[in-house]
C-alpha cells in the first residue's frame, strides 16, 4: 500500500478533487465572468440535456464517430500489423511512416487535412477533378463532414493500433502457426482462427483505448468543421468546450462532461465483458 | 543503471532550469527621474496583433519610469483567457480585447473606465462606431487602436475585359441584386468548380462561410434605421433589442429572412458565385473577380501587388448600406495597481502618437478623425472609399454584453444557411439559442 | 517445372502486392507531410496557387526560402518556448514513471484487500475528457497557488492512469519466483522493487516514458489556460495559428511553426522506435 500512496495522493489532489468540483458544478447555473454568482438548479442541467434534441443528437454523433473510428482502426491497424510482421525491404521505414501521424499533434494533422479536403483546390479534390469528376464538399455537406473527420482520426490512430497489434503478433508462438499450417490451414484461416483469438487482450486494449479517445475527440470538430453543418459533426467534447468557454454556460458543460464519463464507463464495461467472453479459453 | 543515472541527471538539470525560470525580476531602484523606481506593467496581447513591439519600445522611451511586459495568447483563445484571469488579482494591467467583447467584460467588472484620462476634445474627434462599441453604461472603456471596415475588392483587369466599371462613390453603390448579376457574369467555368469565382470564398477565421463580421451586414442591410422605431425594418437594421435582452423580432424578421435567401443564393443553386469553403488568397491569386474583405487586404495588396489591377467599390446593400467596424482594442484591467499609467499606455497606443504612427505605417484607419498629414493616404481612392464607408455607414457588430455567445451562434446559423438550410427555420433556431444565452 | 513456375508467379504477385501496399501507405501517410513541409518554405502567394491544378510544384518549393522560419522564430520566442516544453515534458516523464512504477509494484506485488477495486477506481479518471476538467482544475490550481509556473503544466497529470495500466501489465508478467528468491536472500520490498523488478521491465518503462513525452509535448489547452506569462509559454501554444477576424492568416508561418513543433518529436521517435515496440511488447499485451 505504501508504494501506491504517492500515486494515490496526486490522483486525489489533481484528479478526484477537480472531478468532484466538476460534478458539483453540474448542479449549478453560473458564468465564468461572474463565478461567485451561482444558482443551485439541482438536476436542471441534466434535464436540459435530455430535453434539447440538438444536445441529444450530439451524443448520437459522438457514438457514430467512435463506431466509425473503431470500424476503420481495428481491422486496418491489424492488417497493417500483419503486413509489417512480414519480411520485406524498407520495413522499418514503412513502420516509421505509418507512425508519423501518431507523434504529430492533432492541431497540425487537422490543419493538413483541412487543406487536403477543401472543396476548391484541396489536394483530394484536385485529384478528383483531374479525373473529370465533380468536386465533393468533404467538410461542408452532410454526411461527408462526419465521414471526413472519422477518416482523419482513424488515419491518425492506425499507426498506434498497428504497433500494439504488432507487439501482440510477435508474441504469438511460431510453433502454433507451424502446426496449423501443417494441418493444411490457409493463411487467412490461420489469421482468423488462431492468431486473432490469441490476441484478445491486445484487441481489447485497442478497442477500449480507441473508444475512449474517440469519445474525447475535440480537435477535428473544433478545427475542421466547427461542429457543422447543422451540428452533424458536433462531438460532445466540442459541445462541452463551446458551452464552457463560448456560451458562458459552465454548469451545463459540467453536466455534459459527467454524462460523457458515465457513457465511457458503461461502454468500456460492456466491451470488456463482450470481448472477454467471446475470446477467452 | 546507466539509464537511471541519465534520468537523475536530466531531472536535476530540468529542476534547476525551472527554478531559474521562476525567479522573476523585481521592481527597479528609485532614481532621480523615477522616485518610485521603474514599474513594470503587464500587457495581455493576442499573437500577431498590435500593439507591435516597435511602438511599445517607443512608448517606454517616452515614459522611462515604466516597462511593459507582454504576455501572448493565440487570438482564438484571447476571450477564453480573459474570462478566466480577468476577475483575479495579479493579472495583466492592460488587456487586449476584441472590440465587440468590450461591453461584455465591462459589464462583468473586468475593465476600468478611462474617461478621467482621455485627452481634451476626444468626444468630438472619436469615430462614432468606436464610441458605440467601446462604451458601456455611459462610460468609455477604450479608444480603440485601428478601425477596420469591409470593402468589395474587384479585379479591375477582369472587369475591364467585360466592360464593367463598378461604382466609386457611396451614393452610387450597388445593391446586392446588381452586384450578384455582375459576379455571375464574371464567373468563369462550371459553377461547382469554377476557374474564376464571382466572389472569393471567405478567408475569415477558419474559412467557412458565415462569419458574423462579414456576412451579417447582408442581413442588417435589409433593415432601415429611419423606419418607425420598433418596426420590423428598424429592428432588422439593429439586429438586437436596445436593452440587449432578446433578438426575437430582430434576427428573424421577414426582411432578415428574405435577405438570408439572397445570402443563400450566393452559395447554392444555379445562382451561386462562391463556395461554402474558404480558399485562402483566392482573390490575390486571380481566382476570383470580387472579394468581400476587411480593409487590411488593401494594405496587403499594396505591399505585395498581384499581377493584375485592383480596385475597391462600396459594399453592396439591400435597403440600407451598412458596414461592420471594429478590431482589437486596449483596455485597462480593473485590478491594476497602476490605473493611471495603464490608461496612459492604452490611450497612447490607441490614439496617441505611438498608436497613430502604427496605424499610418500600416495604411489603416485611425479611431479618431484627424487632419494629421501622415493620414493623407485616406484622401485618395481606393482607400478614401473605405474611409467614407467607415465614417458614414460604419456600425459596430450588434453591441451586447453577450457578444461572444451572439457571435458564435449567429455565425453558426449563417453558416448553415450558406450550406443550404432553410433560411427561416435556421434563423428562428438561432434566435431561440441566442435568447437562451442572453437570458443567462 | 510447373510447380516452380507457379511459385514464381506467386512470388511475383506477392511482390506486387507488397509494392502496392507500400505505395498506398506512402501516399496516404507521407504526402500530407510533404505538402506541409514544402509549403512552409513558400511565400504566402504561392502556397495555394500551386495546389490547383495538382502538380509536382505542390510538393516542391520552386522558389523556397527560410523566411517563414526566420519570422516565426523571431516573433514567437520559439527558443524559450521550446526550452519550456522540453523541461515540462522531461519532468512529466520522470515523475509519471516514478509514481506509476511504484504504484504498479504495490498493486501487483503486495496483494491487499480491494487492490482490484482500487485499480478500477484509478482507471475511471482515464474516462474524463481533459477539456471538461479545465474549468474546475484551473480554479483549484488557483486555490493551491500553483498557477503561472512550469510545474503547473505537468503536475496535475503525473498520476497517470494510462501509464499505470501499461506498467501494471508488465509487472504482472514477471514471475513471482524472482522476487521470492530475493526476499529469501533478505532484501526488503524497496530493494526488490529497485534491483529485481525495475531492471526486468526497463523497456516498458522507456516505452511508457516516450508515450508520456508525446502527450506532454502535444498538449495545448491546459498549458494555454494555466499560464499567462510568455516566459512560461510552451511550443504548441507559441506556434498556434492566430488571426483576428478582419485580419488575414499567414499560412506560411503557420506551417513553419507546425514543422518546428513537430520535428523534435519525429526525430526522437525515429531513434526510439525500437524501444516503443519493445516496451509495448514486454508490457504483455497479447
Amino acid at each position: 500500500m505504501a508504494f501506491v500512496t504517492p500515486f494515490l495522493l496526486f490522483l486525489i489532489v489533481f484528479q478526484y478533487i477537480p472531478i468532484g468540483m466538476l460534478v458539483r458544478n453540474s448542479f449549478f447555473d453560473y458564468t465564468l465572468l461572474r463565478p461567485d454568482d451561482q444558482k443551485f438548479v439541482g438536476l436542471g442541467q441534466f434535464e436540459r440535456i435530455l430535453a434539447d434534441p440538438s444536445v441529444t443528437s450530439t451524443f448520437g454523433v459522438t457514438l457514430l464517430f467512435a463506431l466509425g473510428v473503431l470500424v476503420l482502426v481495428v481491422p486496418l491497424g491489424f492488417l497493417v500489423a500483419v503486413f509489417l510482421n512480414g519480411r520485406f525491404p524498407g520495413r522499418s521505414i514503412v513502420r516509421t511512416i505509418v507512425f508519423l501521424p501518431v507523434v504529430t499533434s492533432v492541431a497540425v494533422t487537422s490543419t493538413m487535412w483541412l487543406f487536403m479536403l477543401t472543396k476548391n483546390g484541396g489536394l483530394v479534390n484536385s485529384a478528383i477533378t483531374g479525373l473529370g469528376l465533380q468536386p465533393v464538399a468533404f467538410l461542408t455537406s452532410i454526411p461527408w463532414a462526419l465521414i471526413s473527420i472519422i477518416v482523419m482520426s482513424a488515419w491518425q490512430q492506425i499507426g498506434f493500433a498497428a504497433v500494439l497489434f504488432l507487439t501482440g503478433l510477435q508474441s504469438v508462438p511460431d510453433d502454433v502457426i507451424e502446426a496449423a499450417r501443417v494441418d493444411g490451414a490457409s493463411r487467412a484461416r490461420v489469421i482468423f482462427s488462431i492468431i486473432l483469438p490469441l490476441m484478445s487482450r491486445t484487441t481489447l486494449f485497442v478497442v477500449i483505448t480507441m473508444t475512449v479517445f474517440s469519445l474525447q475527440a475535440f480537435a477535428p470538430a473544433f478545427l475542421m468543421t466547427s461542429g457543422g453543418p447543422e451540428d452533424s459533426t458536433s462531438l460532445v467534447v466540442y459541445a462541452i468546450y463551446n458551452a464552457a468557454f463560448k456560451l458562458q454556460d459552465p454548469g451545463f458543460a459540467s453536466a455534459l462532461a459527467v454524462a460523457v464519463m458515465f457513457i465511457a464507463l458503461v461502454l468500456s464495461g460492456i466491451q470488456s465483458l463482450f470481448l472477454r467472453t467471446k475470446w477467452s479459453y | 543503471m546507466k539509464l537511471t543515472r541519465a534520468l537523475a541527471g536530466a531531472s536535476i538539470l530540468a529542476l534547476a532550469a525551472t527554478l531559474a525560470a521562476c525567479s522573476s525580476d523585481s521592481g527597479g531602484e528609485a532614481t532621480a527621474d523615477c522616485p518610485d523606481g521603474v514599474t513594470t506593467l503587464t500587457l495581455l496581447r493576442a499573437e500577431n496583433n498590435p500593439p507591435k513591439d516597435e511602438f511599445i519600445a517607443q512608448w517606454e522611451k517616452a515614459n522611462s519610469c515604466y516597462k511593459i511586459a507582454v504576455d501572448e495568447v493565440p487570438f482564438d483563445q484571447l476571450a477564453t483567457k480573459t474570462q478566466l484571469i480577468g476577475s483575479e488579482d495579479g493579472g495583466p494591467d492592460i488587456l487586449e480585447v476584441d472590440g465587440p467583447n468590450t461591453q461584455t467584460f465591462a459589464a462583468a467588472g473586468l475593465l476600468l473606465p478611462i474617461d478621467d484620462y482621455l485627452p481634451d476634445g476626444y468626444a468630438d474627434e472619436a469615430v462614432a462606431a468606436s464610441v458605440a462599441e467601446l462604451s458601456y453604461d455611459g462610460k468609455t472603456y477604450s479608444t480603440g487602436m485601428a478601425q477596420t471596415t469591409l470593402g468589395l475588392y474587384y479585379n479591375k483587369t477582369m472587369l475591364d475585359g467585360l466592360g464593367i466599371i463598378p461604382p466609386t462613390t457611396l451614393d452610387d453603390a450597388w445593391t446586392w441584386d446588381e452586384a450578384l448579376k455582375v459576379m455571375q457574369q464574371c464567373q468563369v467555368g462550371d459553377a461547382e468548380n469554377p476557374d474564376v469565382f464571382g466572389l472569393a470564398p471567405s478567408a475569415f477565421g477558419n474559412g467557412t462561410a458565415g462569419n458574423a463580421y462579414r456576412d451579417m451586414v447582408i442581413l442588417r442591410s435589409a433593415g432601415d434605421p429611419t423606419a418607425a422605431k420598433g418596426s420590423s425594418a428598424y429592428n432588422t437594421y439593429w439586429a438586437i433589442a436596445p436593452e440587449g435582452d432578446t433578438v426575437d423580432g430582430y434576427l428573424n424578421t421577414p426582411e432578415a429572412i428574405s435577405a438570408a435567401k439572397v445570402y443563400q443564393s450566393m452559395y447554392q443553386g444555379s445562382t451561386k458565385v462562391t463556395s461554402n469553403e474558404g480558399l485562402p488568397n483566392a482573390f490575390a491569386d486571380g481566382k476570383a473577380c470580387f472579394d468581400l474583405q476587411t480593409s487590411y487586404l488593401a494594405g496587403n495588396l499594396a505591399a505585395t501587388p498581384p499581377d493584375f489591377e485592383w480596385g475597391i467599390t462600396p459594399v453592396p446593400y439591400i435597403t440600407t448600406p451598412i458596414v461592420h467596424t471594429g478590431d482589437v482594442v486596449l483596455a485597462v484591467s480593473s485590478k491594476t495597481e497602476h490605473p493611471e499609467a495603464a490608461a496612459k499606455f492604452a490611450i497612447d497606443l490607441g490614439i496617441g502618437e505611438e498608436g497613430l504612427a502604427w496605424v499610418a505605417s500600416n495604411k489603416s484607419f485611425p479611431s479618431i478623425t484627424t487632419t494629421d498629414s501622415q493620414f493623407d493616404y485616406l484622401k485618395d481612392p481606393p482607400l478614401s472609399i473605405l474611409n467614407d464607408e467607415l465614417v458614414e455607414w460604419g456600425q459596430p457588430r450588434p453591441p451586447s454584453t453577450h457578444f461572444v455567445e451572439y457571435d458564435q451562434l449567429v455565425s453558426e446559423g449563417l453558416r448553415d444557411i450558406a450550406f443550404g438550410a432553410d433560411p427561416a427555420s435556421a434563423l428562428n433556431d438561432t434566435v431561440s439559442k441566442v435568447d437562451d444565452a442572453l437570458a443567462r | 517445372m510447373a510447380v516452380r513456375a507457379r511459385r514464381g508467379v506467386f512470388r511475383l504477385s506477392r511482390a506486387a502486392v507488397t509494392v502496392a501496399v507500400i505505395a498506398i501507405v506512402v501516399i496516404a501517410f507521407l504526402l500530407p507531410y510533404l505538402w506541409i513541409l514544402s509549403s512552409s518554405f513558400k511565400d504566402q502567394s504561392t502556397i495555394f496557387s500551386d495546389v490547383s491544378p495538382l502538380s509536382w510544384k505542390t510538393f516542391w518549393p520552386t522558389e523556397g526560402s527560410l523566411a517563414n522560419y526566420f519570422s516565426t522564430i523571431e516573433t514567437k520566442n520559439v527558443g524559450r518556448a521550446m526550452l519550456n516544453s522540453v523541461i515540462i515534458a522531461v519532468l512529466q516523464v520522470i515523475f509519471t514513471l516514478v509514481l506509476g512504477s511504484l504504484a504498479a509494484f504495490g498493486l501487483t506485488r503486495i496483494k491487499f484487500r480491494g487492490s482490484g477495486l482500487l485499480f478500477g477506481l484509478i482507471l475511471v479518471t482515464f474516462l474524463v475528457p481533459m477539456e471538461a476538467l479545465v474549468v474546475p482544475l484551473y480554479a483549484w490550481m488557483g486555490d493551491l497557488h500553483l498557477r503561472n509556473s512550469l510545474v503547473a503544466v505537468f503536475l496535475p497529470w503525473i498520476a497517470s492512469p494510462f501509464a499505470l495500466f501499461m506498467l501494471r501489465q508488465a509487472f504482472e508478467e514477471i514471475p513471482t519466483e524472482l522476487d521470492e528468491a530475493a526476499y529469501i536472500d533478505g532484501a526488503g520490498p524497496f530493494r526488490v522493487f529497485w534491483s529485481v523488478i525495475l531492471p526486468s521491465v526497463r523497456s516498458t518503462v522507456v516505452g511508457c516514458g516516450l508515450v508520456v513525452f508525446l502527450f506532454s509535448w502535444n498538449s495545448f489547452l491546459w498549458p494555454l489556460v494555466v499560464n499567462s506569462s510568455s516566459a512560461q509559454q510552451v511550443i504548441q501554444v507559441a506556434v498556434a495559428q492566430s488571426a483576428a477576424p478582419g485580419q488575414l492568416p499567414n499560412w506560411g508561418e503557420t506551417f513553419a511553426g507546425a514543422m518546428i513543433a513537430t520535428l523534435p518529436l519525429i526525430l526522437i521517435f525515429l531513434f526510439a522506435q525500437r524501444h516503443i515496440v519493445q516496451g509495448l511488447a514486454s508490457s504483455g499485451l497479447k
